[in-house]
């Protein structure tokens, strides 16, 4: 029988309680229809403290140490797992369709097919949500998945390869495959979040580092801190349904203090003047509103979600 | 006018971005996004995502950016590239010269 690990790593356990939820109800029964054996690894990136077992039923702890020292560390480590297929899924990422996610198993009966790329970034391959034949990437020279700069001489005219990239290349120089799920069919079946977590610990960096003034200065500075935000916020109004405890709370439990609170979020979408900024914003928030309802129905709760932009605008 | 060999201060709660800084720039505290480092003495704040071509990195936060030179001496390495374009992950610091 052929082992698949579905891997994601965390920081948060909050996040991590909701991703494990999806997880384990939509995707493991589905692959295991598939005659695999299948177990789920959360790799906790920080606050592994904080994890609590008993929430996590039947998941592989891993925490950060010694050949496993970050996020980026992980994916290569985990490559060396006992598995012969690996699930790398982002923290922020629900397939809400498992069956849908494990019919493109069979795409691996191609031996020049190495991965399925569920979820793509700007069309191509990405590795939010990427189904891998370990033994391919295994044959790479390490580092194999992390993120890397080329040519930081002409920096910054450099090339800032995500995660994932120069796999991706690498193989598809040798002939091999990745089927790359496009972006229309990717998300009827997949809700995605993004920057979630690195909103929650760029507020931990920024502020430990130059204060909580700077932090607020930097969600002037980046549009993109302001969609993680709301994403946040979305999250939370779930979690609080489903587990009805804060989510993301500051050292004070205050809800949402961890990422920006709701008046926070309102106070800084106030500040933001530019129509065509605010109109691009409002779209990202539509895209996330509708998602979390996705979710929401697989839990057959209702949400209370707060409307966040200045104006009279329906549901936001 | 100033002097060419009076250092330049950055504090805390200042924000500076896409600058280039040079050998007689001290950071004391200040947020540099995608800058250039060169030659001064990093004593605390945080640098994203930028290239620390030369100079002492003796405290604050290292975060994404390039380490293509100059020596470290304290602070915390949450990541970010080698001269070669590697990534190092979080304390896996440069080793000073």
């Amino acid at each position: 029988m052929s082992r698949l690990l579905i891997a994601s790593p965390h920081r948060y356990p909050d996040l991590a309680r909701l991703w494990h939820r999806f997880a384990t109800r939509e995707l493991v029964p589905s692959f295991a229809a598939l005659h695999l054996d299948v177990q789920v690894n959360i790799f906790c990136d920080a606050n592994a403290e904080q994890f609590d077992p008993q929430h996590f039923p039947n998941v592989r702890f891993t925490r950060s140490g010694p050949g496993m020292r970050d996020f980026m560390e992980f994916y290569d480590a985990t490559l060396q797992a006992p598995c012969d297929f690996l699930l790398f899924l982002d923290a922020d990422t629900f397939i809400l369709d498992g069956d849908w996610a494990s019919s493109y198993f069979s795409s691996f009966d191609d031996p020049r097919v190495v991965a399925v790329s569920l979820v793509p970034r700007d069309g191509v391959p990405a590795i939010f949500a990427l189904l891998c034949r370990v033994e391919s990437y295994r044959a790479l020279a390490p580092p194999v998945l992390a993120c890397r700069y080329e040519f930081p001489e002409i920096w910054p005219r450099g090339v800032n390869l995500q995660p994932g990239d120069f796999a991706a290349r690498e193989l598809a120089r040798a002939g091999k495959i990745i089927v790359n799920i496009g972006e229309e069919e990717s998300s009827r079946y997949i809700a995605n979040f993004r920057s979630t977590t690195g909103l929650r610990s760029s507020r931990e960096h920024t502020t430990l580092a130059a204060g909580n003034s700077l932090f607020w200065r930097m969600v002037g500075m980046f549009p993109e801190y302001l969609s993680a935000a709301y994403d946040n916020l979305l999250l939370g109004c779930l979690y609080e349904s489903v587990y009805h405890q804060p989510f993301a709370p500051d050292s004070a439990g205050a809800a949402l203090g961890g990422s920006l609170t709701v008046v926070e979020l309102r106070q800084a979408l106030n500040e933001v003047h530019d129509a065509g900024q605010l109109d691009s914003l409002r779209r990202g928030f539509r895209q996330s509103h509708d998602n979390i309802l996705r979710l929401a129905r697989r839990e057959g709760v209702e949400l209370a979600i707060p409307s966040v932009l200045p104006e009279a605008s329906t549901a936001l | 006018m100033r002097n060419a060999q009076e250092p330049l201060i950055l504090l805390s709660g200042e924000l500076h971005t896409h600058r280039k800084f040079g050998p007689h720039t001290i950071n004391r505290g200040a947020a540099l996004f995608e800058c250039e480092w060169d030659g001064g003495l990093f004593e605390s704040g945080l640098f994203v995502g930028g290239l620390f071509r030369s100079g002492q990195f003796a405290g604050g936060m290292f975060l994404g950016g390039i380490f293509w030179g100059g020596s470290w001496v304290s602070g915390t390495w949450e990541g970010g590239f080698d001269r070669t374009g590697i990534y190092r992950s979080r304390d896996d610091r440069p080793t000073s010269p």
